[in-house]
């Protein structure tokens, strides 16, 4: 699994205008995103980060101690503490937080928000009180969502 | 006075040395560099007066003035190392609190917008499951009871379950996504209206047979189910124009525990229906949906 810095610095650096645009609320959906993207672009279904996502209110959710290190690493990037950061990120993990900047740039907070409530692991462990385990999720959306879009094809 | 002038002349020694003594070594090592230069042409008794008869002499000691006004200035105003260590400790001192200020704007302005957007999604979330809450305590409904409600998915014709409410925790946990349209008390209650059925005892032969006979679920399906309900009914719901776009579920592990005619009374005549409705209609254009995340490629 890939750091959260290397994560955080990635898009941070990808991202147009990050310094003024890129608020701590989306930064976390973009995380989410991401790992989710990943989760369902490979075979082994795991996850970027190692953070334990649980979902509340169809939204994803932290607990305190990562979005502290999320936004001690946001800040150190900003004053220009970590430019030179090694990026030890696969090219597949770069691909899919790639695919997450494009997705998310061209959205306000309102369609950024319906995006990430969408998304299967939102709405199949809304309010639960497990942690995400996108192994299982992507394996089950796969199962159970890939189903209805072959019927509806 | 200053503490400096105070110092010794070794604890001056030592203070310059540790500030300057690179500069003063190099300076002191280039000038007997240039001295060894010249010195076997003094040991052949030439003695120094070359020095001042010939260009040689003259330009070895013009360089010889430059390099030593040169190191003498270096020394005098570059800064020291140690003040040079005093420098990135106070730059980095300087970054630390920039980035603990940062950090504290970001923590402010991560609670606005948190709020700005709770308050939004509120409305769509918490609303529906809030309407369940308040539908289980006018039916008195504890902690053996739930209340479910699937909207119709149209485009994929499927039930997607969207609010739940139980007093009892393992029985709030979401199941399954989504739903078919014919099978279970959802596809009953959406085909015919309403669904009102009391259950055997859970596990026995007869349990699995009313299921399998009444809602087409299989043995399995029933096993995988974590509410074990004895008492269960479905009613759909529809908008103004009469259109059916939802079902909603009464569930109770209790025998007997509702009566078909209280819940209609309530949900047709006491305006509960149209309400639940009401609300559905209105947070429809924000509703999850996985079509959409599926088509943004999520």
């Amino acid at each position: 699994m890939a750091s959260l810095a290397d994560v955080i610095s990635y898009i941070h650096n990808n991202y147009p205008d990050a310094q003024n645009s890129l608020s701590v609320e989306r930064l976390i959906k973009l995380i989410y995103l991401a790992d989710w993207k990943y989760s369902i672009s490979h075979d082994l279904h795991s996850q970027i980060t190692s953070i334990e996502w649980r979902i509340r209110d169809f939204q994803p959710w932290m607990d305190n101690l990562s979005v502290t290190e999320m936004i001690k690493v946001l800040a150190t990037i900003r004053v220009g503490k970590l430019l030179r950061i090694s990026q030890e990120l696969t090219e597949e993990q770069k691909r899919s937080l790639q695919f997450v900047i494009e997705t998310a740039v061209e959205k306000n907070e309102d369609d950024l928000s319906r995006l990430v409530h969408s998304t299967f692991p939102a709405i199949k462990q809304n309010n639960s009180s497990s942690i995400l385990d996108f192994s299982v999720l992507a394996r089950e959306y796969e199962a159970e969502f890939k189903p209805f879009i072959g019927k509806r094809n | 006075m200053s503490s400096r002038d105070s110092r010794s002349i070794p604890q001056r020694i030592a203070q310059f040395s540790e500030n300057y003594g690179a500069q003063t070594f190099s300076l002191f090592g280039s000038i007997a560099l240039a001295i060894a230069g010249i010195l076997p042409s003094v040991q052949q008794g030439q003695g120094w007066i070359w020095l001042n008869n010939t260009v040689y002499g003259r330009v070895f000691m013009l360089g010889a003035f430059f390099s030593v006004i040169g190191g003498a200035v270096s020394i005098i105003s570059a800064p020291g190392y140690k003040s040079q260590q005093e420098r990135i400790r106070f730059l980095e001192g300087e970054l630390a609190s920039k980035t603990k200020a940062l950090e504290n704007e970001l923590v402010i302005q991560k609670k606005v917008l948190e709020n700005e957007l709770s308050a939004r999604k509120k409305g769509y979330s918490r609303i529906l499951n809030d309407e369940l809450k308040v539908l289980t305590r006018i039916l008195n409904f504890g902690n053996n009871d739930r209340l479910s409600l699937y909207r119709y998915d149209r485009r994929e014709r499927r039930f997607i379950m969207i609010a739940r409410h139980s007093s009892n925790p393992r029985f709030k946990q979401p199941g399954r996504v989504f739903y078919p349209e014919d099978s279970g008390c959802i596809g009953k209650a959406w085909e015919q209206g309403s669904c009102f059925v009391d259950l055997p005892e859970p596990g026995t032969e007869q349990y699995y047979r009313v299921h399998e006979e009444l809602w087409n679920m299989n043995r399995q399906t029933v096993d995988f189910i974590t509410m074990k309900s004895r008492t269960i009914g479905g009613i759909s719901l529809e908008n103004l124009s009469g259109e059916r776009i939802a079902v909603l579920i009464f569930e109770s592990t209790r025998n007997k525990a509702f009566r078909e005619n209280s819940i209609k009374n309530l949900m047709n005549n006491c305006g509960e229906a149209a309400r639940i409705t009401y609300l559905l209609e209105r947070v429809g254009k924000i509703e999850p949906d996985l079509i959409y995340a599926h088509e943004e490629g999520f």
